[in-house]
């Protein structure tokens, strides 16, 4: 798989990921194939077998075929939830599977991705109307940041439900952000237990 | 710790086996301030690679590492390395920001557009279907002719989502009228879909469940096969036109007259 990102095959990797979406669950593909395999194009990188200009392309092609295998718009619960990086974040692939969940499950999902100043997704985010926001920051340095946005969104948005999820939840917790609005979730696996209590009603 | 004239015009490095800086470029103080050992520069994800790589056993080598900046901007670099012994090595960094970062920018501006465009887009395509459904309510107003009678004429196709954003509007202002006569005009409609026509069929057995006289006029030819094909509630009667519904209505009323004074 990894070879294929890198090699800009997305064809042969498309194949081989529409192989496994028949087989195994969104989740698992995304969980454990694709991400994975993001993780092994960062492992070729640190043994300088590879360049940064090869992760482009790999990014490139898994952005590709992600959106192809996303799922479709099917019965709405509706519910809405919006995607966004932390301002100037670009790693934007666990969002976007994060987004696909949410979809699969029957809700909403707009995703703003990377990139968007701050103040255009305040604007995005009061005229959406979520119910839940879901950030996600990949660099370490990108902490107070993210602790800025989540204070900004408390105060303007108090009804909706913050999720936060990426690299630094993954490697470092964050536990001291969870609070009654705001979860931090460090696997897709997470997310997809939180969807299903709050479907049931076991939490908002 | 010495400033050195670097042949090239680049950042350039000293360093001893413990990358302490022994000496460093005036391009290197430009980029960096004057960090004493190299692990100062060194961003956390590229810390395992070079302490790998940035080695004695590695005699001449070339890495890309991502570099911090005095003013805490991440950014990548090509690293020439070459040990000039086991207690000094010479560090030439080729930042590439300038060549990848040119492309990146353009592709992310690329990115924002479209991102923007798919916004627009999406908010257009909401404010369109807010007016088709302002549209479609307006499809079939409820006017009170007199106290005991209202007309409802339909304008355009029969369609399913028409008759859905419809029916709300319909059963509240009948519940607010007094009418007990309901006239559907058909005179404005265009064509039929199967589906809008079960869902108003639908509408009208409600209708005549909540006890009202139900007539539909104004049928063209080309209505009535299919109306006729997919039948409507026994209840409800066919007239021609407005007029015959009245002139019918005053024809029962003085008979009723006559019956009255005959009894
Ligand atoms: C691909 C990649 C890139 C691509 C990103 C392309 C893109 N648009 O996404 C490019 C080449 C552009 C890039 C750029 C940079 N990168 Co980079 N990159 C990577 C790499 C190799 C893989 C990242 C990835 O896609 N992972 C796959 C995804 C799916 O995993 P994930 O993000 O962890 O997501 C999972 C969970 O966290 C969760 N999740 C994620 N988000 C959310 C959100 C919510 C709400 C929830 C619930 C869950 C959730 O879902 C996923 C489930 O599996 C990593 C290596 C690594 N080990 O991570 C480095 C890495 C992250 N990058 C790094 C760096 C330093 C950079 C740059 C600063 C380099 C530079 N000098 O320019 C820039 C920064 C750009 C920026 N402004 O943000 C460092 C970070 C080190 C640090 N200090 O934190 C890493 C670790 C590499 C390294 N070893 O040095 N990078």
């Amino acid at each position: 798989m990894t070879g294929y990102l890198l090699e800009g095959e997305e064809q042969e990797a498309l194949q081989l990921v529409q192989k496994w979406v028949g087989e195994r669950s969104l989740l698992e593909v995304h969980e454990e194939i694709i991400t994975p395999a993001m993780y092994h194009v960062g492992e070729l990188w640190q043994t300088n077998r590879i360049s940064v200009a090869d992760e482009h392309l790999a990014t490139a092609t898994c952005d590709y075929i992600m959106t192809l295998i996303s799922p479709r718009k099917g019965t709405s619960n509706g519910k809405k939830a919006i995607f966004f990086n932390v301002e100037e974040e670009e790693h934007h692939l666990g969002l976007k599977m994060a987004a696909d969940i949410f979809r699969e499950e029957g809700w909403e999902s707009r995703f703003l991705g990377t990139g968007v100043p701050d103040d255009h997704v305040l604007q995005q985010i009061e005229k959406f109307c979520p119910d839940v926001i879901c950030i996600s920051a990949a660099l370490s340095y990108r902490v107070p940041e993210m602790h800025n946005i989540i204070d900004v969104l408390k105060k303007r948005m108090p009804g909706s439900v913050i999720l936060i999820g990426g690299r630094i939840v993954k490697n470092h917790g964050m536990n001291e952000w969870n609070e009654a609005h705001v979860h931090t979730m460090s696997s897709l696996t997470a997310v997809k237990e939180w969807l299903q209590n709050v479907k049931e009603g076991r939490r908002q | 710790m010495k400033r050195v004239e670097a042949i090239f015009p680049l950042p350039y490095f000293e360093i001893d086996a413990a990358w302490n800086i022994v000496a460093y470029s005036q391009e290197a103080e430009e980029l960096f301030g004057l960090p004493d050992n190299l692990t100062k520069i060194v961003d956390e994800g590229t810390y395992d690679k070079a302490r790998e790589w940035v080695d004695f056993h590695h005699r001449k080598t070339v890495i890309e590492m991502n570099v911090i900046k005095e003013n805490s901007d991440v950014i990548l670099a090509d690293v020439y390395i070459t040990w000039t012994d086991e207690e000094k090595a010479e560090l030439l960094l080729i930042p590439k920001d300038s060549q990848v970062d040119k492309v990146a920018a353009s592709l992310k501006t690329l990115q924002s557009e479209l991102l923007k465009t798919k916004t627009e887009l999406i908010e257009e395509k909401e404010r369109a279907e807010q007016v088709i459904e302002q549209n479609n309510k307006l499809s079939a107003p409820f006017i009170s002719l007199n106290k005991e009678t209202a007309l409802v004429p339909l304008f355009g196709d029969v369609s399913y989502e028409k008759m859905m954003s419809v029916e709300q509007n319909l059963l509240s202002a009948v519940r607010e009228s007094e009418a007990d006569e309901l006239l559907f005009d058909f005179t404005a409609v265009g064509d039929i879909e199967k589906e809008g026509f079960n869902y108003l069929a639908s509408v009208i057995k409600a209708l005549s469940h909540m006890g009202l006289d139900l007539f539909v006029i104004g049928l063209r030819p080309g209505h009535v096969p299919n109306i006729f094909k997919w039948s409507l509630p026994e209840d409800v009667r066919f007239m021609q036109s407005l007029e015959q519904v009245i002139s019918n209505k005053r024809t029962r009323r003085d008979n009723e007259r006559i019956r009255q004074k005959e009894t």
